[in-house]
């Protein structure tokens, strides 16, 4: 055939009108002609656009969970790229480059939160004692009665309990207690502004060179207190957390600069 | 100031904004980035990114689905096409070559064609129904897997409505040729005996009419009144 024919069965080819003889003989031409491609892809593209052009509204939202079902289990996604479920698989990610997280970790080093005045008690009890003391310093001018402490009392024991203090620049400190096995964060807050209209406060947890994690979000009352209760469905097995003001609701990955940080520790440290 | 109840009920000082216990804190996948290209993307999936796959399916489900039921008819077999041509992208995404064409025009390709084999064998199946029907004594209670005729017929003069637009730059007898081809995947032998027309007449009303619809077309993508 000479070119002109081939080129001639070119829409009908695109179409899929070609009798299986003239398909299969056009198909070989097809892998040798780079001008006879471009020519289908043009009018391959041509029916793409009437395709668009064609009523409905799509596939019902459950589809697509059948649809990487059942594509993950004809072949599974690459341990590497695929999405991590865990913070640990997570791989390293770049995320806006806005805060730099590897300054902060600098600059923690000098910070003295390591030497919280309870490091060198001896003995469970005295520790958690010493660290309800801490959260009812923190408290301090709040009406609290004994009896409302209980359920923080509760959340303080465990074998698995670990605590953390974030400070900043500026007054406020942030007082945490996780309990894991309670799936109880208790974050424990004064002299923290509240955040302005339509944003709030979001805790993030922090280790190697992993994503920050989401740990939950809160906000402080008129007084710059907070006790608030969070319920991470995560293992506590964070380095360091920190706090950044978010819009309402959180955000994926921090928008802004933390302001306060600090390390996580369990109770025999 | 209130404090933390019980172990049961969160602090609520600000609506809204504390979880309340047994709400896990779980992220959901991070979205790969909506900038990215199709081709781009495929390479991912290539490499196994299920993520990608995840963004390909959002950006082009529609128009497979919606392709897919213009020629099946019905939704439940819309939705196993649909399935089938993200599946294969999936398992197949080296066979599309970026040289060759934008990803939308291969899933477009791709789709007609699985949506096509797909009537052709329930056509077979039907007839295979009829044949035992027909010889059947009444032991067998054949239920003809027939859409629901109304449905289907309702559909299809929507679909057919549609396209005489999209192809409304096309005579009649080129819109009617290249349909036929399009919706219905008879070949030019097929539709030349459909139609009572010699072969090659039709061969040139698709020729000519492909030709007209494609310059439409090109540069702008969707209609052109």
């Amino acid at each position: 055939m000479t070119d002109d024919r081939w080129h001639e069965q070119t829409a009908a080819y695109a179409l899929g009108a070609l009798d299986d003889e003239e398909r299969a003989a056009f198909e070989a031409r097809l892998a040798q002609d780079p001008e006879l491609r471009r020519a289908v892809a043009e009018y391959e593209a041509a029916l793409a656009d009437v395709a668009a052009d064609l009523p409905g509204s799509g596939p019902p939202a459950r589809l697509k969970d059948r649809v990487m079902a059942r594509a993950l289990e004809a072949r599974p996604a690459a341990p590497s790229a695929a999405s991590p479920s865990r913070p640990d698989q997570a791989p390293p990610r770049r995320w806006g480059g806005t805060v730099s997280w590897a300054l902060l970790a600098a600059s923690l080093a000098g910070l003295v939160w390591l030497g919280l005045a309870n490091r060198d008690l001896s003995g469970r009890a005295d520790a958690l004692a010493a660290e309800l003391d801490s959260v009812r310093t923190t408290l301090v001018g709040a009406q609290a009665e004994l009896a409302r402490f209980d359920s923080i009392a509760e959340l303080l024991a465990g074998d698995d309990v670990r605590f953390a203090t974030l400070t900043g620049e500026a007054q406020p400190t942030l007082r945490l207690v996780w309990n894991a096995e309670r799936r109880m964060l208790l974050v424990a807050a004064s002299g923290l502004t509240a955040p302005a209209a339509g944003r709030v406060y979001q805790l993030w947890g922090l280790g190697g060179d992993q994503a920050p994690v989401s740990l939950g979000t809160f906000s402080t009352d008129s007084g710059g207190t907070a006790l608030v209760t969070l319920s991470p469905d995560l293992a506590p097995d964070f380095e360091l957390s920190a706090i950044t003001d978010e819009p309402e609701g959180g955000s994926p990955q921090p928008t802004t600069q933390p302001f306060l940080v600090g390390a996580w520790r369990s109770a025999q440290e | 100031m209130a404090l933390v109840r019980s172990g049961r009920d969160p602090y609520d000082g600000r609506t809204g904004s504390v979880l309340p216990p047994g709400r896990s804190v779980r992220l959901p996948p991070p979205r790969i980035s909506a900038s990215l290209s199709d081709a781009e993307l495929v390479l991912r999936v290539r490499g196994g990114d299920d993520r990608a796959l995840s963004e390909l399916y959002d950006r082009h489900a529609g128009l497979v689905f919606n392709l897919a039921r213009a020629v099946v008819g019905t939704e439940a077999d819309a939705e196993e096409v649909t399935e089938d041509v993200f599946v294969q992208l999936w398992t197949a995404a080296d066979r599309f070559d970026p040289e060759r064409g934008a990803l939308r025009s291969w899933l477009a390709t791709l789709t007609r064609s699985r949506a096509l084999d797909r009537v052709r064998s329930r056509k077979r199946h039907q007839a295979t129904l009829e044949r035992a029907a027909a010889t059947d004594d009444g032991g067998v209670a054949v239920a003809l897997s027939e859409p629901a005729a109304a449905d289907a017929s309702a559909l299809a003069s929507e679909v057919r409505s549609v396209l005489d637009q999209a192809l409304s730059m096309l005579n009649p007898d080129q819109r009617r040729a290249i349909e036929l081809a399009y919706l219905g995947g008879l070949s030019q032998s097929e539709i030349a005996e459909h139609l009572s027309e010699p072969l090659g007449t039709v061969k040139t009303r698709i020729r000519d009419g492909m030709a007209h619809l494609r310059d439409s077309f090109k540069g702008g993508g969707g209609l052109l009144a």
